[in-house]
């Protein structure tokens, strides 16, 4: 009766060449895993400032398209953190502005600035997460040749409330909005 | 009796297999990642040169019409009050976006529909306004966004195609005299065509205070309508008749008089009212005028 040889499993000199390509692609496969990390988050944070910023300016030009009049005497146009007030279409008041609260952000208190509408007589409802800081909200009054307001002026800066270094830069925009064809629209 | 030899487990050759492959699959999703990152850079990018593009057309439709002039390389800025138009585009703007904006002339046929037909006419109440952000992909390749609008001058139009004929003229009753011949002559009042496009006369009416019946109606040195004719009705007619003129065109820029209108008996000392109605239907309507006595 005759054994075949044991051929089963690594030699001791496999092994060792083994473990040395394994020390040498480690740490490449572990690197390329944390800039996978790194690029989702950025992605993350790129796509959330984006919507933010979009949600924003479309939610204003949806209001603004409805509205029936624009207080200009009492909103504080023209200057950073504006505030802007205006008579919705159900003849309610509203006020747009960015207000500072404080948040508990990685078990540390922030204070983030948001933007906030208010109606009337409600509760106010924010624009922006707490995790967005609106770095700049303002507000002008647009007019025509001859002094006629034909519109409204919205820039927006909005950034990541950490920033680490490569993030994404902030999403800056601004839009001007025209009452021109909108007859329900009346300077207060 | 041989035993066959079972080989289980790794060998040498297996576990370097893995590791290639392992090596190929990380590679492939560093590789998605870049894309991915890539995309959405790009993304970001294209939704800035969107807003940004959106308010070069709504710069342009906030400003009045007659502020808007023609050009291909029109830069805008905004003075805290107004938007400015300048051609000094295009303009540099954050985020490495560049933005030209352009007004351009619309041309229409002779049912007022737009035509890209070179013998159209330009319409002088609309404008395309374009608004065109262009940036550098991450790959170096150009990107441009271009939004382009129709804007028309709905409130105070001046063509044919917008404003009744009516609305482009003016009546100037100030100098209307009697002349001659007994003061049975009107003459001396003058039509401004204001518009960019000629109107047409088609009817006129006259009212007076007087016993008397009108004959003849000139404009300039055309006889527009006469008791025998051209125009009707036919007769020497009275205060209030409509006068189905010749049709007469007055061109656009252009001042004409109606030099003759002939009473049967002297009117001074009359007050009148004139209406001319154009070949659209509108009507412009003196007010009422005590004619001097001229020579």
């Amino acid at each position: 009766m005759t054994h075949s040889k044991n051929t089963k499993g690594l030699s001791l000199i496999e092994t060792v060449i083994y473990l040395a390509i394994l020390m040498m692609v480690l740490p490449a496969m572990v690197l390329f895993l944390l800039r996978g990390v790194e690029y989702v988050h950025t992605i993350d944070l790129r796509v959330r400032i984006e919507q933010t910023g979009s949600i924003l300016l479309q939610k204003m030009n949806e209001l603004l398209l409805t509205a029936r009049a624009v207080d200009v005497t009492h909103s504080s146009l023209g200057v950073d953190d504006s505030v802007f007030i205006f008579i919705n279409k159900g003849g309610e008041q509203m006020m747009m502005q960015r207000v500072d609260e404080e948040y508990l952000f990685l078990d540390a208190p922030r204070t983030v600035s948001r933007l906030q509408v208010q109606k009337e007589g409600e509760d106010p409802y924010w624009l922006t997460d707490q995790d967005m800081q609106v770095e700049q909200w303002r507000v002008d009054a647009v007019r025509n040749s001859s002094g006629d307001l034909t519109g409204l002026r919205f820039t927006v800066r909005i950034n990541a409330l950490d920033p680490k270094e490569g993030d994404p830069s902030v999403f800056e925009a601004s839009t001007t909005i025209v009452l021109e064809n909108q007859t329900q629209v009346q300077e207060l | 009796m041989k035993i066959f030899s079972k080989k289980q487990g790794f060998v040498f050759i297996d576990a370097l297999l893995s590791l290639g492959l392992a090596s190929i699959f990380f590679s492939g999703l560093i590789g998605y990642f870049l894309t991915a990152n890539q995309t959405s850079a790009e993304g970001f990018k294209r939704q800035e040169a969107l807003w940004a593009g959106q308010e070069g057309l709504d710069a342009l439709q906030s400003m009045a019409f007659g502020d808007l002039s023609l050009t291909t390389t029109g830069a805008l800025t905004f003075d805290g009050t107004e938007w400015l138009l300048s051609s000094s585009g295009p303009q540099s703007l954050p985020s490495g976006l560049s933005r030209s904006v352009r007004v351009k002339e619309v041309k229409r046929d002779e049912d007022c529909l737009v035509t890209t037909d070179p013998s159209g006419t330009v319409d002088p109440d609309s404008y395309y306004l374009e608004s065109e952000t262009t940036w550098t992909s991450l790959q170096g390749h150009p990107q441009a966004v271009m939004l382009q609008t129709l804007r028309t001058r709905w409130n105070a139009p001046e063509g044919s195609c917008f404003g009744s004929e009516a609305a482009r003229v003016d009546i100037d009753i100030s100098g209307a005299a009697w002349h001659l011949h007994g003061k049975k002559q009107l003459r001396n009042i003058i039509i401004h065509n204001n518009g960019s496009s000629s109107v047409t006369v088609a009817k006129v009416q006259l009212w007076w205070d007087y016993t008397s019946s009108v004959t003849q109606v000139f404009l300039d040195l055309s006889k527009i309508w006469s008791s025998g004719g051209p125009g009707s009705p036919l007769g020497e007619q009275f205060s209030g008749t409509l006068l189905d003129v010749q049709d007469t065109s007055i061109v656009s820029g252009s001042t004409v008089e109606i030099s003759k209108i002939q009473f049967t008996n002297d009117m001074v000392g009359s007050t009148l009212t004139l209406l001319i109605e154009f070949a659209d239907g509108s009507q412009i309507i003196s007010e009422n005028f005590c004619p001097i006595v001229g020579p």
